[in-house]
């Protein structure tokens, strides 16, 4: 357990995803399977259900601590996370603070002689296949392995610092499942008594069924890549297929793969693309490259092989939950296909960015875990730009323009109207001629060209993206959080900017994105604090609002209507400067930027119908 | 009897001596308790305080300031009430002052720690009919751990940053906090640098005789030599942008009692909390009431409502000690 409970510090403090992969690499090279398979159940947000109700434990804890009912609850008032209160406020059973290094040196000499070194004879081997639902493996283990209701509590094997977490969760707290409640009271105060404090945290929020950490799957697969050797497409595969916290689970993850076809999920390593600033006609001969429009939308690989489906991001990550509609392609795509594109979001034959609140793309790209929570009403389209593998062989290798014939009739076979497109490549003779094309990308709703060589050429760059000129507006601050531009994860910090709007200012945009504070200079962060200070209107929980006087030159992407209203919203807005030249009346007018709505009707063309 | 001590407007008084105790206000004669802004006010007549802390509270009320040392132990006659200072464990020089007259005695405890604290005299239980207590961290939840697993903690955290070629910085109050982090680095890791507002408390320290690591005066220039190595001990985040380019890459960690909760740690915005606190945890502070054998306890400063209602149920006469206009300032 205080490996595991290290591994979470580690991770807490890794400043970057390499060393996360190299703290969970260091993890999983040490522990056994067992602890392992554990360790992986619970890095991937995976929970034990909660045994013990909560006016149980609380009642259990008012009578070891002594302390008066409403003492505790305030203090659990105070602490707010109920696992953490709890932590707090367990009594101190006299343990000796050198408990923990001492009974670390006494393990080392005398290994083998504590019971707790002879695991309950039938282990997790017997139970649970790796396709099986965790829960239902749990209740198996509790059945098969954990003592009976009436077994004394002395035969329980202490606790200590050595403890393994399989050993803690699968002899404590499973066993509780089916235990009797005074049995529960004496389970739970045994650990008490007998787990190390610093433990305790992690334990109760175990025992309370909270998510204890939710780490990408790609750097787990990575990690565990690592460690065995196999791919990490592979490893991420079959994590995918569920992971059940077993020794026979995580014997199955790491097998050898008998060869890359045996694993139907593999997907094939990506080349890289080079973002192309300088002037176009420098790719050399025009008629060298094919040209196909890029949009808004992440760039997966569809799997289509033994009847199912996956899809798998530039970046390694699944993307099999939430798009349904992209998985049941593979009804119609023969077995031993794989196509690459885009997935894109539209709703009313409109592309949907991004950015849209409640766009399942949105979640997609960052928050695997909340795509069944949070679907958007939008479609989901595949556009497929390339075919990598047909009829089950790797055809790669093959000419660009056999491939694309041989994607647009796959693609035919899907029918009118369906999910799955032909991203159609562009029909240009000239650079000047793509160049006026390139120009009408934000008309398409595109926000660039992918330019793929057409022949085979041997260390040269293969894909260049020739992302659009982005667009610009001056708008007011409205608002912003407590902290002026405070990032949040996703890099975007609050804040309201607005356009003239006739009558009145039209919010175009709740958050901004961008590095603002690499953007703007120290002094001019601390005038428009100072300006926030003197000048605000009203105060909403965290959000400031001031008169709309400060006006700031924007950059976006696209312009989009968001809700019933049609709002219009700026897509991947980015401060580009204060201009402290300008006056409110200077801000772009609303019926300015409405203009660069794309039109709709166009993009079912540029869609690429079947 | 009239209570020796009685809470004004101006702080604490004591009618018989016609002194006060850690005064809100300018007066003629404060006894101060310790150097912290929220105990020792500028403009005192004249001041008595703890013999060794005299350099601390001389750093924060001016160098004209009139300031009387008195050693722990000793006691002085004043208008026929005889005052002495303890040991309170909070920070350098931070004293409980004792006031007996007429054969009564209280005991004022300032703030205090009762855990082992290398770089300040241990708290001293000293007997006493009434008892006035700070009560910071009075609830159940607070409960600290020993010295040396926050020394582990501490070094373990910074050890990792070095890996990873970031820059440490340690949040902490810049009297007593700073000085106490100090004492638990470990200067084989890397270079120590402390921010101007801590450097003068760490002379002042190292002249009373505190076995503190070696430690510069932050400076862009030794900033940027100590990027990716070294840990900075200061009261707050350097914003500017020359600061944070010469810093590089930064972790950084609160120490304060109040790090105990998830909520308050996620409020205080630290990527980390060490739990390390001047004041007496909640075992600390019912351990004192009981070991004073004080008949009453009057609390003050935090958690004053929950502490005195626990006390009062646990058979010790208790009250919350009403200062007219106070202003209560939590420090950690």
């Amino acid at each position: 357990m205080q490996h595991f409970a290290r591994l979470l510090d580690q991770l807490r403090n890794s400043g970057s995803d390499d060393r996360r992969v190299a703290v969970l690499h260091e993890y999983f090279q040490q522990r056994d399977a067992r602890d392992a398979a554990w360790g992986l159940f619970l890095l991937t947000g995976q929970t034990v259900p909660r045994t013990v109700k909560k006016p149980q434990l609380l009642k259990w804890l008012q009578e070891e601590s002594a302390l008066p009912k409403w003492l505790l609850d305030q203090s659990l008032a105070e602490v707010s996370d109920l696992a953490e209160g709890v932590s707090l406020l367990v009594p101190d059973y006299n343990v000796d603070p050198e408990y923990c290094f001492a009974t670390e040196v006494h393990r080392s000499h005398a290994a083998g002689s504590a019971s707790f070194d002879q695991p309950p004879s039938s282990s997790a081997e017997s139970t649970g296949e790796a396709s099986g639902t965790p829960i239902k493996h749990l209740a198996d283990t509790t059945q098969s392995t954990l003592f009976s209701l009436d077994e004394p509590i002395e035969q329980l094997a202490e606790l200590d610092c050595d403890a393994a977490l399989h050993q803690v969760i699968e002899q404590r707290l499973l066993a509780l499942q089916h235990a009797s409640p005074i049995r529960q009271r004496e389970l739970v105060i045994r650990t008490w008594q007998q787990l190390p404090r610093p433990w305790h945290l992690l334990w109760h929020r175990i025992l309370l069924g909270s998510t204890i950490a939710r780490v990408e799957p790609r750097l787990i697969a990575q990690a565990l890549a690592r460690c065995s050797g196999i791919p990490p497409e592979v490893v991420a595969y079959r994590m995918f297929n569920g992971i059940a916290p077993t020794e026979s689970s995580w014997e199955h993850l790491l097998s050898e793969p008998n060869a890359v076809a045996a694993e139907p999920g593999a997907a094939f390593r990506l080349e890289s693309t080079q973002t192309w600033t300088g002037p176009i006609k420098k790719l050399g001969n025009p008629t060298d490259w094919l040209a196909q429009w890029t949009f808004a939308g992440p760039l997966v690989q569809l799997i289509c092989r033994n009847g199912g489906a996956l899809i798998w991001s530039a970046e390694g990550d699944l993307f099999n939950y939430g798009f349904p509609e992209i998985l049941a392609l593979s009804s119609t795509l023969p077995s031993g296909t794989v196509m690459i594109g885009q997935l894109v979001g539209t709703l009313d034959g409109a592309l949907v960015p991004l950015v849209a609140e409640g766009s399942r793309l949105r979640t997609s790209t960052s928050r695997q875990f909340k795509f069944l929570k949070v679907l958007g009403e939008e479609h989901i389209l595949f556009l497929a730009n390339d075919l990598l593998e047909a009829e089950g062989s790797d055809i790669r290798g093959r000419p660009m323009v056999e491939r694309q014939a041989r994607l647009r009739e796959l693609v035919a076979r899907c029918g009118e109207g369906a999910v799955c497109r032909h991203n159609m490549p562009l029909d240009f003779a000239t650079w000047p001629e793509l160049t006026r094309l390139h120009r009408g990308a934000a008309k398409q709703s595109a926000n660039g060209l992918l330019l793929s060589r057409i022949a085979q050429t041997n260390g040269q760059q293969r894909h260049v993206h020739w992302p659009v000129e982005p667009l610009r507006c001056f708008a007011m601050l409205t608002y912003a959080g407590q902290e002026l531009f405070a990032p949040n994860e996703a890099g975007e910090s609050t804040a309201g900017f607005a356009v003239q709007g006739g009558q009145t200012v039209a919010i175009v945009t709740t958050r901004i994105g961008g590095d603002v504070r690499k953007v703007l200079t120290d002094d001019q962060l601390r005038r428009i604090e100072e300006f926030f200070h003197n000048h605000m209107l009203r105060k909403f929980g965290p959000v400031r609002l001031v008169p709309p006087e400060l006006v700031f030159e924007l950059e976006f992407d696209a312009v989009y209507e968001e809700g019933k209203r049609s709002v219009l919203r700026l897509s991947r807005p980015r401060i580009v400067r204060w201009r402290e030249d300008l006056r409110p009346a200077d801000a772009t007018g609303i019926d300015e930027l409405r203009q660069l709505l794309p039109a709709i009707g166009v993009q079912q063309d540029n869609l690429g119908s079947p | 009897m009239a209570d020796l001590l009685i809470p004004t407007d101006r702080g604490l008084y004591c009618p018989a001596g016609n002194f006060y105790v850690d005064p809100h206000k300018p007066v003629e004669l404060a006894v101060v308790t310790h150097a912290h802004s929220d105990h020792a006010r500028r403009g005192c007549g004249a001041y008595l305080t703890a013999a060794i802390g005299v350099p601390t509270l001389q750093l924060r009320v001016g160098e004209k300031a009139r300031i009387d040392g008195l050693p722990f132990g000793q006691s002085i006659v004043h208008n026929g009430v005889r005052v002495s200072l303890h040991p309170a464990g909070h920070i350098l020089g931070s004293a409980q002052v004792r006031i007996e007259y007429r054969g009564e005695v209280w005991v004022v405890s300032g703030d205090y720690k009762t855990v082992a604290d290398p770089t300040c005299d241990a708290y001293e239980p000293v007997r006493c009919d009434t008892f006035i207590t700070e009560s910071t961290f009075g609830l159940p939840i607070y409960r600290w751990r020993a010295n040396n697993e926050l020394v582990d903690e501490i070094n373990a955290w910074w050890r990792g940053n070095v890996e990873q070629r970031r820059t440490s910085v340690i949040l902490a109050y810049s009297l007593g906090k700073a000085q106490r982090v100090l004492g638990m680095l470990d200067p084989a890791i890397g270079p120590i640098l402390i921010h101007p507002a801590v450097e003068p408390f760490y002379r002042t320290y190292q002249q009373a005789g505190i076995a503190l690591p070696p430690a510069q005066c932050v400076d862009l220039d030794s900033a940027r030599r100590s990027r990716g190595r070294g840990v900075l001990v200061a009261p707050s985040l350097p914003m500017d942008a020359d600061w944070r380019a010469a810093l590089g890459e930064i972790s950084v960690a609160t120490a304060s009692g109040w790090m105990q909760v998830g909520s308050m740690r996620k409020r205080a915005g630290a990527d980390f909390g060490f739990v390390v606190s001047d004041h007496a945890d909640w075992e600390g502070l019912l351990s004192a009431c009981r070991e004073t054998g004080a008949t009453r306890v009057l609390v003050t400063h935090g958690y004053t409502e929950v502490l005195s209602r626990y006390l009062n149920e646990q058979g010790v006469q208790s009250e919350v000690l009403h200062f007219p206009r106070i202003e209560v300032t939590r420090s950690a």
